[in-house]
């Protein structure tokens, strides 16, 4: 293998490649990326066996060939390497990297050990824009769970119904869903799991791009295309539960509120209930909504917000930070809060015009 | 042919590729595999993911198809799917509030007569440890969720089930919980719930006497055993712990182990045991957050049908940050001192009678340097001489460093001081040290459990 590159070209391609390499991996060729320039073209290949990434990086092929190399030791190198062109010569098991006043070589290790990125025969094909997808990815990715002990809620699941995609994402304290219209109708609906991983590093890639995002999904994987930039994951296995029935579809209690002023608000409160695992209370009146928070060692607090209510008053107490969350990616002036009851999930929904359902979160209440 | 057979065929098709390949690829590829079908001439194999699937296919079909052959002669291909382990069927959605009780079915009548096949069940401990009474939040969910799957398929989902937290956290309770459950739905069924220190007094009895002690332990359908880390350093108790171990697995039999450290870290262990409790499930437990507290004395109180207002449940769980014996004793003090004196339980009660934070956290200042460097030896299984001295052995530097960061950060004493403790260092030693593990600490999730069980092991004293 024989080529040259722009040393920024290259540098993108392994900061976004590396990032899936596992280091702690058993087998190493894992820890490695694989360098592959084929039919005049280069491209950066790594994979954790969870997700893969291959990325096309603009270069000049003199010789076809491949070799992986350590990940992190060649993203490092590159990274610190001045704007140049890059001389890259793959020999035997080594890489040999040349520019006007630097050369160095790495051992690397043969592409044959290198797992093969799969190819998809999708079975379903959508196709949007990168900044309508990662949008609703950034509204929902954060409620899935973290820990895996219920594989499929650690996850995105991805609801092709008709027209629409829905996205939604579930802990079981909360739950995110964001609608996003498709270009083209589907005949037939669909269901696939992504898992949150590769939704956080689909959010990172997505945000630097722009243009359209090619989906294609079997039972079994999933990819996306952003241009250069070519995705593979796996999807998690199972079927993601019927959440439809719990989002309420009425509240006993409403209230419209300025999204900035109860993002600070809340952020306050927030502060006395450190120690009580971030619980405050919302109160529900006419007129205003009053938020409170107290610890028995650390004092206590409460502010008000004007309003308007609709229904009857109420109260409700929720943990500040899955409140925060919400906020943060909320994208209106203003939110509706709705309750029904203190023991009744909470519904937070953005307010644009009269009907908005594009977007919709529930917080189940803390026992107070 | 049942799912039974086929891994049972499955497992000794594993075991002699684990001896032909490499471990790194063995792990990596092959472990994680399962035979779904087995036809006449045709073998139908699930891999975890796409890339297995691939390599398996590409790389090592021969070597699969030619260990199977020595199981089932008239095999002559296999075909390869992608598919994970445990795909149960899934569950209705249902929100929780963050702290919540596990919703158990009402505890039915007991069968109590049909107990004559079992060992060693005590029966008035039932009432104590069951699931319905053990408090699930974010710490232990993940334990909790193993242990019922454990019951509901002994021997089949988690095989073994390893649980380890630090002192008090209810592991202890989860096991019995796992024996009498078991013991319920499956009457029938021998259950042996000892302790590590038993099966070494049982070991050793039975050499002394020349009986014959395989028979006890690998006859029965569950095992469980507590405090597995005394079993560290006994090499015969090891070995023989090992065959029993084996014996048992492979008649799929379910095995439960608890400690109060993961695998990894318990020192002086047997690498193949280590491999072999590393294959089931390792669920930690950690410390109960606040909510799961207020939870744990609510439904304690409520058990003695006691009344505990609210504001005292979360006073009373900001006062206590350790461990669960801990709530427990400060509430029976609280119900004895108002029962006696009759007068209502209040905040200001509880600050007399717990004395407001002062003795709740053990006090800073009877920790000497020296209890410190003891007891890090201890946990770490050398000698004070040996953290004190001017070894550099990997083995020792870090324990010295641990030592060195737990004075720093619980005892605050000055770097010179530390230095002058481990045998008059140079303080920068202890900077550099010191930082040290801070970097681990939130890089190494295995680095920061080790550490947080120590430092529980020398605040509790």
């Amino acid at each position: 293998m024989k080529v040259s590159v722009i040393q920024e070209n290259l540098s993108k391609a392994l900061n976004v490649v590396s990032r899936v390499v596992g280091n702690r991996s058993s087998l190493a060729v894992l820890s490695n990326v694989l360098l592959k320039a084929n039919l005049g073209r280069l491209e950066v290949i790594g994979t954790n066996l969870e997700i893969a990434i291959v990325y096309q990086v603009g270069a000049k092929v003199e010789t076809d060939g491949s070799l992986s190399v350590p990940a992190r030791l060649l993203t490092e190198l590159i990274n610190s390497l001045p704007s140049d062109k890059l001389l890259l010569n793959a020999a035997a098991q080594n890489l040999h990297i040349k520019t006007t006043n630097f050369e160095s070589t790495i051992n690397g290790i043969a592409s044959e050990e290198f797992p093969n990125v799969p190819v998809i025969k999708p079975t379903t094909s959508l196709s949007f824009p990168a900044a309508t997808l990662v949008t609703a990815l950034s509204q929902v990715g954060f409620a899935a769970a973290v820990d895996e002990s219920r594989p499929v809620l650690s996850g995105v699941v991805f609801s092709v119904r008709g027209k629409e995609l829905l996205l939604a994402a579930t802990d079981s304290y909360r739950l995110a869903e964001s609608v996003v219209a498709l270009t083209q109708e589907q005949k037939a609906d669909a269901d696939f799991i992504v898992p949150a991983k590769t939704v956080n590093e689909l959010i990172r890639i997505l945000s630097q791009y722009e243009g359209d995002v090619e989906v294609g999904a079997t039972e079994t994987e999933i990819e996306f295309n952003m241009g250069d930039i070519r995705l593979v994951s796996r999807l998690i296995e199972g079927k993601f539960p019927d959440y439809k029935k719990i989002i309420p579809d009425k509240n006993e209690t409403e209230a419209v509120v300025d999204t900035a002023e109860l993002l600070s608000t809340i952020k306050v409160a927030g502060l006395f209930a450190r120690e009580t695992a971030n619980t405050i209370k919302l109160t529900f009146e006419a007129g205003k909504l009053s938020i409170s928070s107290s610890a028995a060692q650390v004092g206590e607090n409460q502010s008000s917000l004007e309003t308007k209510l609709v229904g009857d008053p109420g109260e409700i107490s929720l943990n500040a930070k899955y409140l925060l969350d919400v906020l943060t990616v909320v994208k209106t002036p203003t939110v509706k809060l709705g309750i029904s009851g203190k023991l009744n999930p909470c519904l937070v929904t953005p307010v644009k015009g009269e009907q908005d359902t594009s977007y919709r979160h529930i917080i189940m209440p803390l026992r107070s | 042919m049942s799912q039974k057979d086929l891994d049972r065929i499955w497992r000794a098709v594993l075991g002699e590729l684990e001896v032909s390949m490499s471990g790194a690829n063995f792990k990596t590829w092959v472990k994680n595999t399962h035979l779904l079908e087995l036809g006449d001439t045709q073998a139908v194999v699930a891999a975890p993911n796409i890339f297995a699937r691939d390599r398996l296919e590409h790389n090592y079909n021969g070597e699969i198809l030619s260990a199977l052959q020595k199981q089932e002669p008239s095999i002559e291909s296999i075909t390869y799917q992608i598919k994970t382990a445990s795909t149960a069927a899934e569950e209705d959605i249902r929100l929780d509030r963050p702290t919540e009780k596990p919703t158990t079915p009402q505890k039915t009548k007991q069968s109590a007569n049909n107990r004559q096949s079992q060992i060693s069940l005590p029966k008035n401990l039932e009432a104590k440890y069951n699931f319905t009474n053990f408090i699930v939040g974010s710490g232990n969910r993940l334990a909790f969720t193993a242990a019922r799957q454990v019951t509901e398929n002994p021997g089949e989902s988690y095989n073994p089930l390893f649980l380890y937290g630090p002192a008090g956290v209810g592991k202890t309770h989860l096991m019995w919980a796992i024996s009498f459950e078991i013991a319920r739905s499956h009457p029938d069924f021998k259950i042996l719930y000892v302790t590590s220190e038993d099966f070494t007094n049982n070991f050793i009895n039975a050499i002394r006497k020349g009986e014959k002690f395989a028979d006890t332990y690998r006859t029965v359908d569950v095992l469980l055993v507590d405090d597995l880390q005394f079993i560290a350093g006994k090499e015969k108790t090891q070995e023989e712990f090992f065959h029993t171990f084996n014996a048992l697995h492979q008649a799929n039999k379910q095995i439960v182990l608890c400690s109060d450290r993961p695998p990894k870290a318990i020192a002086t262990l047997e690498d193949r045991l280590r491999s072999r409790f590393e294959w089931g499930m390792v669920a930690d437990i950690q410390l109960p957050d606040f909510e799961t507290r207020v939870a744990i004395l609510q439904s304690k109180a409520s058990s003695r049908q006691f009344d505990l207002p609210d504001n005292v449940a979360s006073h009373l769980a900001e006062l206590l940050q350790t461990n669960i014996r801990e709530l427990e004793g400060a509430l029976t003090r609280l119900i004895a001192h108002c029962q006696a004196n009759a007068t209502p339980i209040t905040t200001e009660i509880v600050d007399q009678v717990i004395g407001g934070g002062a003795t709740a956290r053990p006090s800073r200042t009877t920790l000497s340097p020296k209890i410190v460097i003891e007891k890090t030896a201890a946990f770490y299984d050398l000698t004070t001489a040996d953290l004190i001295g001017p070894r550099r052995d990997k083995e020792i530097v870090v324990p010295r460093q641990v030592a060195m960061y737990i004075m720093r950060e619980e005892l605050g004493i000055s770097f010179p001081r530390i230095a002058s403790s481990l045998g008059g260092r140079d303080h920068t030693t202890i900077m550099h040290g010191v930082r040290k593990i801070n970097a681990e600490l939130t890089k190494n999730d295995s680095v920061s459990h080790e550490i947080k069980t120590l430092k529980q092991k020398i605040l509790n004293g």
